[in-house]
This record gives structure tokens, C-alpha cells and sequence, in this order.
């Protein structure tokens, strides 16, 4: 084994260095001179450019480890000798996962001495920046499993050899956007390539070859390729659709009506439609001429009345708030990055504490205020509510699950403006936004918004803060997934609280508004009339999708009648189950074809019905095909890998013999 | 003793079959003689370039010809000429080759005399190339 | 009993998708011999030798190497065997000496000082690598690889293929050598025929993936006949109907042919011409083998045809 090592090791290195001495350059160079944009190490582009820069060196030695070996001539060199294949596997891939750490070593290297270099990334480094880079090196040895799999697999179709690329994408790409922290995505990268490596090994101690291998490398088997067979089914019927959608005269317009609060504080009715501008009509249906920038005089958006960042919320809800709201909202994110916990946070610090003029650090905050440059604040006591974005010199509402800070960052000083129990914990807070209407005459109306209040949402109130006290506070008075509240007031008048309950087809839009007088006694409150929600029909063709999903799923799609496209026509239930019954007949006859036992083919039979014309294509694209020849016992063909005919049980004939053999005695009779 | 046979590959001859025919030769014409060393089977092997056990062959049929003589431990020697053949059983052996050479020559027109001279010819000729192989 | 050899094979096939390389292959090398496997390129030679290693798996029929199925060999039978690959590929990359302390450390019974002797008997620095090396010191490397861990089988894969005299002489050198030790068995492909000669007590012949011959080169020999008739047959004489026939070869003033002895064989070719002379000759090997090779079993020489038109 040792010996093997040396020689993965002594045949790569050369190209391993070469290979470091690229990323390290390119990668070093990009955080250098700023092409690509790349604030910090820590930064979106930096992360991705690392994920991809070291997934390509993993990929390449991977395939390339194997592919060196498999070579006709060399397998035998390298096979033929007292040691089992699987042991020699064992060493080529930890010689392989050595070589890697080479390549990107200088790589990483070069990046977190330039990070520390505060002149030239003006983001002071902690060793909290390199989790974004661990991620990617993490990533790079999933791809040299990706690698090795390639690499060992034959394909009888070129193009399916490059299917196990799908399993290390669709891994990285739940690591990268649905785990909360490092751990998770590592654990997620490395187990996909854990179970990448023995399919590998069980393919390269075959010699590339399906048909000879055990039974627990089979699935495993199937599951890789069939990930990519599926991944490129979905391409495929996508571009399918596109180009009939490029070829259709026109396509339906898509049009949705929601509330908002109209420029005199009084809900209206929106309407979008696809490739239009907005209307607006008052609650009677009358259309409305007015300019929709008069909007933003009130919060402009509405306020999500549920927790999802919380722990009671699904995970990947949860993931969904931390991954796409939490790290754009720069303010929340100082808590989770203190406290080790969130990997992801680290990856937007520069956004965290380089507000401000862009290069000019700032400091990190934390509830005791900011910290001097490079130093560590202290955590929040509860986690960071995802947040309203805000302009950078304006006091921001921060806000934790039991309390609410204004920080400002003139001054560099944080305060706390409200607190609450763990029974009424705060679910939303965002900044409030008012104009006073005598100054709303003119073109320019954006730049006469001022950012005065907070707005803030516990599970059973809502609160108005101003100068670090509460003005107004009322009860909550809708709550749940899909409600949202919108708080308006004009010129120190009245406060418009609007609630939406925004729905999808087939549904009614609820909505109930309440005008409140300054000091949040309720002057009216209505429940307004419902907005039905009916998207338009689609063309019937949109549909295609739904012949190549797995049968269980088109049934139940079709039962449910929630199909992405039009509904269905009764005809179309014919075509599924068409598709189905082909799909099965299909694996029916190749598995008939392919001289398959009974067993064997129940097995194929059960996954065809689970996976549809994904297994049937997976199938195609493992077996290789067996030649078939006439059975001199039935006449009927048969394949040539079976000694018994399947249907007559009669033996292969001897080669044709022109009666000029000569063998000894002692041969025959062997 | 540096006795060697020449063998010629390609030809129609099986080397063993050349190797079994140039020891007898030179036993005929008197280059060996009783007593001389053949080479092992392993050195003649080695020094031909050809299997041991195309030699051991030769040397098994030379071994019951009674041409040779293997001592286990010592080596190969010519053996003392003896005839393994009763006097009818040689006659017996070489009259169908007189048989076809009587044939063939008659057929092509020769007479009993001229055969006889084209005979006496010839193994002079042969003694000849033998004793000046031998001296070269 | 399975002792007596150290290959056997049962009805051994190989298709490469529908291309069919090896077809019921059953034959069967005794242990202590020499065994030369004969074809044209593309018969077959090298399908079968990657079976018999177990580096590719066969579409159907089995064999067993010193005992063990060809597709299951333990690393222990494997160091038993010693292996020269078609074209002698070692890892460019390494030096000779890097090639010993490689190969050495897998093998129980590595003689260096048979390797050493065989690196220097192929001209071989210790230092070269294996890539700058000439095809025939590639050969010996790779000889020298697959004979120091002292197998006592040695399969080897057309090793003169590509050799100068000199080279395909040391190659033949080192092959007796191995054969000092007597329960040693070779098995080899190849095309010269005068190695072969030299070398083999077994003669096996693939043609078009078919085996034709496993026998002993003696019983080859015995078995197989030159005739000569001295006459120009027409051409619609049917020279197939001659039992055992190998090879017919038409000449402007005479017919050779290569055939199986068979007690039919003269008096049908005196029947068929005419009653002319019919000579029964010994045949050479290469007569055997281009006999067995020959696609076109009654063909009219390339010579003769042109001859003809030459005249006319």
C-alpha cells in the first residue's frame, strides 16, 4: 500500500504543484487587485471562486488518479500483483486526498496572508474568515470523489460519464444554501463523498464494469447515475419547453392583485400584470391615476408575522431566512459570527462591518456597543431577527427575539429601546419611513423620505418606537405563515395598519385594515373584500414535465389537480398512464433482452415504477448491452453472457470446426 | 569436449530431431568417440538457445539408441558402440529406406553400379566436411 | 489432477459488445512447459491472456490459473504469477530503481539479485527512466520485473513484438532462464516463429478467436503434412474437398499444400489430379502456422497470378 502511495504521489506531484501554483495565483490575484470584486476573503464572489477553483483541482486528479491506471497496458501492470484491488483503491485515494491538500494549501495560504494584510483588505482578519474557504476545500474533496467515480465508471454513452457530477452539484448546492452551520454543510459534503468513493471503488475493482459487482454497490450505483440521468432528463424537457414556448405567437399574461396603502393612507387594490406596469384601483374597483412612488411615503413593505428564523420553524425555512434575508440585512448578523455559530455569517462580515464608506471599517457591534477595530464585541443575549434594510448613516432598528436597539453609527453608539419576555417574544421589526405630504410636489419625491420610527411586531403587539420610547402600541391582530402588515402614517397623523394574507391560486387574498389615531386607539377598522387569486391557463403543452416525473408523483398531481402548468385535461390522464405502462413495459423487455433473473427483474419493475423514465434511462445507461445471437437450441435469440439458453436451456454450439483441430489427449480430456 | 550442434530453425527438421542426427554423425565419423563428455541438458539448452526439454528428448532417444550414456551425478558421455539391434532387426530398419533410395534412383535411371559409386561418393564427402568442421 | 496444469480453461468467451473475441475457448497448459500461443493480430491472443489474469471478465465460461478461477486470484496466487503486458507498459515516470524497490515491495519472493543481474545482462542503468528507455530495454525491465519475483508461472503478452535480433535473443535468454527451475511454466503470445521454435514445447493456435490447435509441438508436426503436386490444376477443381486441408497454394507449375495427415489425404489428391505425382513432405513451422492462419484456404499466389498476366 505504501508503495502505491508513493507512486500516486510520484507520478501527481509535479501536476499538483502546477495545479496550486494556478489557484494560488489566480485566487491570490483576484483578492489582490479586486478583479471580480472580491471585498474580503469572506466575501460572496471570493467563496464562490474558491468553491470552483478547488472542485475543478479535485475533479481533475480524481479522474485523472484513475483514469492513469485504467488505461489498457497499465491496468495489468498495476493490478497484477499480490494485493487485492480494494486495498490498492484505498491507498491511490489517500495518496489522491494528500495531493489534493497540496493544491490547495498554497492556495489558501496566499489568501489569508493577503486578508491579514489591512492595507489591502481593509477587513481586520479573524481565523472565523476562513470557515467560507473550509467550505470550498470541503467542497473540492466531494468533486475529487466526483472524480474518481468518472473516472472509474465506463459509459457505453460518452456523455453519461460525466453523470456523477450531478450528485456532487446537487450536494454542494444544499450544502452552500440550506445548512445553517459549517458543520452541517461538511457533514453533507462528506458524507455525499463518502458514499461517492466505495461506488467508485467498487467500479475500479471491476475495471469499470457494472454487471460483475456485489450487491450493496449496485443501488449505490444506481443512485449516482441515476441523479445525473434525472438532472439531465430536467435539462432536457426544460430546453424542450423553452424552445416550444420561443416557438408559441404569444404566451398567456400573468396577472396577481394584492392591498397596499394608497398615497392618502386608505387601502387600495394593485394590480400586476406580466409585462405591464402597476395599476391601481380603490376598493370599489374604480382605477386610480396616481404616481405609485407616492407609496413610499408609508413602510414600504409589509412586515412577515411569523418566526421563521426561530427554532419552532421548519429548517429549512429556517435556513431559507439565514441564507437569503439574514446575511443581506447587514445588522443581523453580528450575533451569530461572535458566537461561532453560523458559518454563513462570516461569509457577509464584510458587509457587517464595513458599513459605511466603502474600505472604511467601522467595527463590529454588539449590544454593548461597537468594538474597537479588530476586536470582538460582545453576542447578543438572544438571536437576530431578520431585518428591513435602512440607509447607512440613518439609525438602523436591530432587533433580537427579546429586545430592540437603534444603533447609530455617526456616533457609534448603540441603545436599547425595547424589551421583551420569552411569553411575547418580538417575530418583526423594521425601520418607519414618513414624509410629510406638503413636501411630496415635485419629481424628485425619493429623496424626501425620513427614516423616523421602528415598527416593531411581538407575537401579540404591535409597538411604534421614537426617540427610544414607545408612542403607540396595539394588539397583533393577525399571526401565521402567509400574513404580512403594513403600517402607514402620514405627517404625524393617523397610523394605517394593513394586513394581507397573500395567497396562491385557486385561493382568496384576505385583508383587514384598522386606522389608529396618534395615540393607537382605534378610529376604524374594516375587513376588506377578498382578492381571488386565478392565474392564467396555461397552454396544455406546459404540462410535458409531468410524463417524466416519477409515476407517483404525476398520479398524485394529477389526483390533486396542483399541476404547474394548465389543468389537465381528462386526456392527459390518459397520456400518464400511457407513459407509465410504456415505462414499465420498457424495463420489462430490456430486462428480458438483458437475460435478467426473475428477482432482477421484480427489483427493476418496482424501481421503474418509483423513478419512471428517469430508472429507464438509468438502466440504459448502466447495463451495458448484451450482444445476442441465435440459440441453436430454439433458434430464438439469446444473449451471449448466458451458458443456458433462458428459454430453451440448451448450451452454446462449439465453433464451427472444419475438422482440422489438433489437441492432445491430455487437453481434451482437461 | 566442445561439441556443438548447429541447429537451423525453420526448417522442417525438428530441432531435437537435428540435434539427435548430429550427434550420431559425428559419432559415425569418429569426431566423438567413447568416453567423450556431451554436455548437460541445462548447459546444451542454455548454449543453443532452445528448450531443456527439446535436449532431454534428444537425449533420452541417444540414451536408447545406445549412442549415449547418462550417469546420474557425473554427466553425458558417448557410450561404447553397441548394437541394441539383433543383425535381422537392423536389416530389418534399413532395407525400407534402401527400399525407396533403390526405387527413386532406378526410376530416375540409374544403374546398380552407378548407385553404388554415387554411395561410396558420398560418405567419403561427408567424412570429408566432418574431419575439416572439425579442424576449423 | 488439476495440478497437472497450470491453465485450464472452460468454453472461455469474450464479446466486446457484439464483437466476439474469444469463443469457447477450452484448453488446457501443463505445468512445467513451455506453451507458445500463435494468431494473427486481432485473433484473440491478448482477450485471452487479460482473462486468464482476471483483468477482464469474460461475457461467459471460466478459467482457473494454478488452480484458482482467473477472475477470483488471491494476492497470493498472483505473486505466484509473473506478467509482461503487451508493448512492456511500466509508469513513465519512474526510474529503474524506483521500478525494483515498487515491484519488490509487493513480492514475498523477490531475488534481487536476479533482478540485478538481469538489469545489467539488458543494459540497464539504475537510474533511467522508463520512459526514455528503447523498446527492447523496456522488454527487459519488464522481463526483468516479472521474472525476479521468481514466478512459477510467467504469462507474457507478445514481449519480441517490436524487438531487433539482439533484443529478441536476450529476451529468449532470459526465458530459458526461467525455465531452469523445471516445475516453471511460460506462457506466451507471439509471432516469431523462430523463438517459438526454440523455446516451446506447446503450440497453441488462435485464429479469428477460435482455437484451433493445443497440442505439443511434436504432435503438431507429426499431425501436419506438406504435399506437393507437381501439375497446373484448373481452376474449377474443388481443392476444399481435400480432407484436413490447411492451406492450398497454387503456383504457375504446381499445387502445395498444407494439410492434416489423414489416410484419405493422398489418394484424393491423386484422384483430383489426375493421378500426377503427389510428394508427402515434412512441414516447417511456419508452414503449420501460415497453414492455420491463411484465411483463404484455396487461393491462387499473388505470384503466380501476376506471372500469368506477365506472359500473356
Amino acid at each position: 500500500m505504501k508503495a502505491i502511495f508513493l507512486k500516486e504521489v510520484g507520478e501527481n506531484w509535479v501536476k499538483a504543484l502546477l495545479a496550486a501554483l494556478v489557484l494560488a495565483g489566480v485566487l491570490g490575484g483576484m483578492l489582490y487587485s479586486g478583479i471580480g470584486f472580491p471585498e474580503s476573503i469572506v466575501s460572496t464572489t471570493m467563496m464562490l471562486a474558491c468553491t470552483l477553483g478547488f472542485s475543478a483541482a479535485g475533479l481533475g486528479l480524481g479522474a485523472m488518479q484513475i483514469l492513469q491506471d485504467t488505461q489498457r497496458g497499465r491496468w495489468g501492470f498495476i493490478v497484477h500483483r499480490p494485493i487485492g484491488r480494494w486495498p490498492l483503491f484505498v491507498a491511490k485515494v489517500v495518496a489522491g486526498l494528500g495531493l489534493y491538500l497540496l493544491t490547495i494549501a498554497p492556495a489558501m495560504a496566499a489568501l489569508i496572508l493577503i486578508a491579514r494584510q489591512m492595507r489591502i483588505v481593509k477587513v481586520p482578519f479573524a481565523w472565523e474568515m476562513v470557515q467560507p474557504m473550509i467550505f470550498a476545500a470541503t467542497t473540492g474533496v466531494l468533486a475529487y470523489a466526483v472524480g474518481l467515480m468518472i473516472g472509474a465508471r465506463r459509459a457505453s454513452w460518452l456523455g453519461s460519464r460525466i453523470f456523477p457530477v450531478a450528485v456532487g452539484f446537487i450536494a454542494a448546492l444544499f450544502a452552500g444554501v440550506a445548512t445553517i452551520h459549517l458543520y452541517e454543510a461538511m457533514a453533507l459534503l462528506l458524507g455525499t463523498a463518502a458514499l461517492l468513493i466505495p461506488a467508485a471503488g467498487a467500479y475500479f475493482v471491476h475495471n469499470g464494469e457494472y454487471e460483475p459487482q456485489r450487491l450493496w454497490s449496485k443501488p449505490l450505483q444506481f443512485l449516482i447515475v441515476g441523479a445525473g440521468a434525472g438532472c439531465a432528463l430536467t435539462l432536457s424537457v426544460g430546453l424542450v419547453l423553452g424552445i416550444i414556448d420561443g416557438a408559441m405567437p404569444s404566451q398567456p399574461q400573468f396577472s396577481y392583485q394584492y392591498h397596499v396603502l394608497g398615497p392618502d393612507g386608505e387601502p387600495v387594490v394593485a394590480s400586476f400584470t406580466s409585462g405591464q406596469h402597476v395599476e391601481y384601483f380603490d376598493i370599489s374597483g374604480r382605477k386610480l391615476d396616481v404616481d405609485p412612488r407616492r407609496f413610499h411615503t408609508l413602510s414600504g413593505s409589509g412586515q412577515v408575522l411569523h418566526d421563521w428564523s426561530g427554532p419552532d420553524a421548519p429548517y429549512f425555512m429556517r435556513r431559507f431566512f439565514h441564507a437569503f434575508v439574514v446575511p443581506q440585512r447587514y445588522l443581523t448578523l453580528l450575533n451569530g459570527d461572535r458566537q461561532g455559530g453560523n458559518w454563513f455569517y462570516v461569509a457577509a462580515r464584510r458587509r457587517i462591518e464595513g458599513i459605511g464608506i466603502p474600505g472604511e471599517y467601522l467595527g463590529a457591534i454588539g449590544p454593548d456597543g461597537f468594538a474597537p477595530p479588530g476586536a470582538t464585541p460582545s453576542a447578543f443575549s438572544a438571536p437576530l431577527l431578520p431585518q428591513q434594510g435602512g440607509r447607512r448613516t440613518e439609525f438602523m432598528p436591530l432587533a433580537t427575539t427579546d429586545g430592540a436597539y437603534i444603533v447609530d453609527f455617526d456616533r457609534r453608539e448603540i441603545e436599547r429601546v425595547f424589551t421583551t419576555g420569552p411569553d411575547d417574544q418580538l417575530i418583526s421589526a423594521s425601520p418607519f419611513v414618513e414624509t410629510d405630504p406638503a413636501e411630496k410636489s415635485g419629481p424628485d419625491v425619493e429623496t424626501e423620505r425620513r427614516l423616523v420610527d421602528t415598527v416593531l411586531a411581538t407575537k401579540s403587539r404591535v409597538i411604534v418606537i421614537r426617540n427610544g420610547g414607545a408612542i403607540m402600541e396595539t394588539p397583533l391582530l393577525h399571526t401565521g405563515e402567509n400574513w404580512m402588515l403594513i403600517v402607514g402614517r402620514i405627517a404625524g397623523g393617523d397610523f394605517h395598519l394593513l394586513y394581507t394574507n397573500q395567497q396562491t391560486n385557486g385561493q382568496t387574498s384576505e385583508a383587514e385594515y384598522a386606522r389608529l389615531d396618534p395615540h393607537g386607539r382605534v378610529v376604524s377598522r374594516r375587513t376588506l373584500p377578498g382578492l381571488a387569486v386565478t392565474f392564467p391557463q396555461q397552454p396544455e403543452y406546459r404540462n410535458l414535465p409531468i410524463l417524466f416525473v416519477p409515476p407517483p408523483v404525476a398520479i398524485a398531481a394529477m389526483v390533486s389537480r396542483n399541476v404547474a402548468g394548465a389543468t389537465p385535461s381528462r386526456a392527459w390522464w390518459l397520456v400518464v398512464v400511457a407513459v407509465i405502462a410504456a415505462t414499465l413495459g420498457a424495463i420489462l423487455l430490456l430486462c428480458r433482452r438483458y437475460g435478467f433473473t426473475r428477482r432482477h427483474t421484480v427489483i427493476w419493475m418496482i424501481v421503474a415504477a418509483a423513478a419512471g423514465v428517469t430508472a429507464l434511462w438509468t438502466f440504459w445507461v448502466l447495463h451495458s448491452r448484451p450482444h445476442r445471437v441465435t440459440c441453436p437450441g430454439c433458434g430464438t435469440l439469446r444473449p451471449v453472457d448466458r451458458t443456458m439458453c433462458p428459454r430453451c436451456g440448451a448450451p452454446f454450439a462449439q465453433p464451427a470446426a472444419p475438422a482440422m483441430e489438433v489437441f492432445d489427449s491430455t487437453s481434451v480430456s482437461a | 569436449m566442445d561439441f556443438e550442434p548447429k541447429i537451423t530453425t525453420g526448417s522442417t527438421s525438428p530441432i531435437f530431431r537435428q540435434i539427435v542426427d548430429q550427434v550420431r554423425l559425428a559419432v559415425a565419423h569418429g569426431r566423438l568417440t567413447e568416453g567423450n563428455q556431451l554436455p548437460s541438458v541445462r548447459a546444451l539448452a542454455e548454449r543453443l538457445l532452445i528448450n531443456a526439454n527439446t535436449v532431454a528428448k534428444a537425449y533420452a532417444e541417444l540414451n536408447a539408441a545406445g549412442v549415449i550414456d547418462t550417469q546420474a551425478g557425473r554427466g553425458v558421455f558417448i557410450a561404447k558402440p553397441r548394437q541394441p539391434y539383433s543383425a535381422a532387426e537392423r536389416r530389418r530398419r534399413l532395407e525400407p529406406r534402401l527400399d525407396a533410395l533403390l526405387t527413386e534412383a532406378l526410376h530416375l535411371g540409374f544403374t546398380l553400379d552407378q548407385i553404388a559409386e554415387l554411395l561410396r561418393e558420398r560418405a567419403r564427402r561427408l567424412a570429408d566436411s566432418n574431419s575439416s568442421g572439425k579442424s576449423s | 489432477m488439476t495440478d497437472a496444469f497450470a491453465i485450464q480453461t472452460f468454453e472461455l468467451t469474450k464479446y466486446y459488445a457484439s464483437t466476439c473475441a474469444l469463443e469457447q475457448v477450452s484448453m488446457a497448459v501443463p505445468q512445467g512447459k513451455v506453451t507458445a500461443l500463435l494468431g494473427r493480430n486481432g485473433s484473440g491472443k491478448s482477450t485471452l491472456i487479460s482473462l486468464l489474469l482476471g483483468l477482464i471478465e469474460p461475457t461467459r465460461g471460466s478459467a482457473r490459473v494454478l488452480g484458482e478461477d482467473s477472475g477470483r486470484l488471491s494476492p497470493r496466487t498472483r505473486g505466484r504469477i509473473g506478467f509482461v503486458g503487451e508493448g512492456h507498459p511500466l509508469p513513465g515516470f519512474m526510474r529503474v530503481r524506483d521500478l525494483r524497490g515498487f515491484q519488490a515491495s509487493f513480492q514475498p519472493r523477490w531475488d534481487d539479485s536476479l533482478f540485478a543481474t538481469l538489469i545489467e545482462h539488458f543494459g540497464l542503468l539504475e537510474r533511467s527512466k522508463a520512459s526514455s528507455l528503447s523498446r527492447g530495454q523496456k522488454a527487459g525491465l519488464a522481463m526483468a520485473l516479472a521474472m525476479a519475483p521468481r514466478p512459477e508461472l510467467l504469462i507474457m503478452d507478445d514481449p519480441a513484438l517490436g524487438l531487433d535480433p539482439v533484443a529478441r535473443r536476450t529476451l529468449l535468454e532470459a526465458m530459458i532462464l526461467n525455465t531452469r527451475d523445471a516445475g516453471n511454466t511460460i506462457f506466451f503470445s507471439s509471432h516469431e516463429l523462430t523463438d517459438v521454435e526454440r523455446v516451446a514445447d506447446q503450440i497453441a493456435i488462435l485464429d479469428r478467436s477460435v482455437l484451433r490447435v493445443c497440442c505439443s509441438l511434436e504432435m503438431l508436426r507429426a499431425r501436419v503434412r506438406r504435399f506437393e503436386v507437381h501439375v497446373a490444376l484448373p481452376r474449377e477443381v474443388d481443392l476444399a474437398s481435400i480432407p484436413g486441408l490447411l492451406q492450398a497454394r497454387r503456383l504457375p507449375e504446381r499445387i502445395e499444400i498444407t494439410a492434416l495427415k489423414h489416410p484419405g489425404t493422398l489418394n484424393r489428391l491423386s484422384t483430383l489430379s489426375g493421378g500426377a505425382e503427389v510428394e508427402e513432405l515434412p512441414a516447417s513451422l511456419e508452414d503449420i502456422a501460415v497453414g492455420y492462419l491463411t484465411e483463404s484456404k484455396n487461393r491462387v499466389s499473388l505470384l503466380a497470378a501476376t506471372a500469368a498476366e506477365v506472359t500473356q
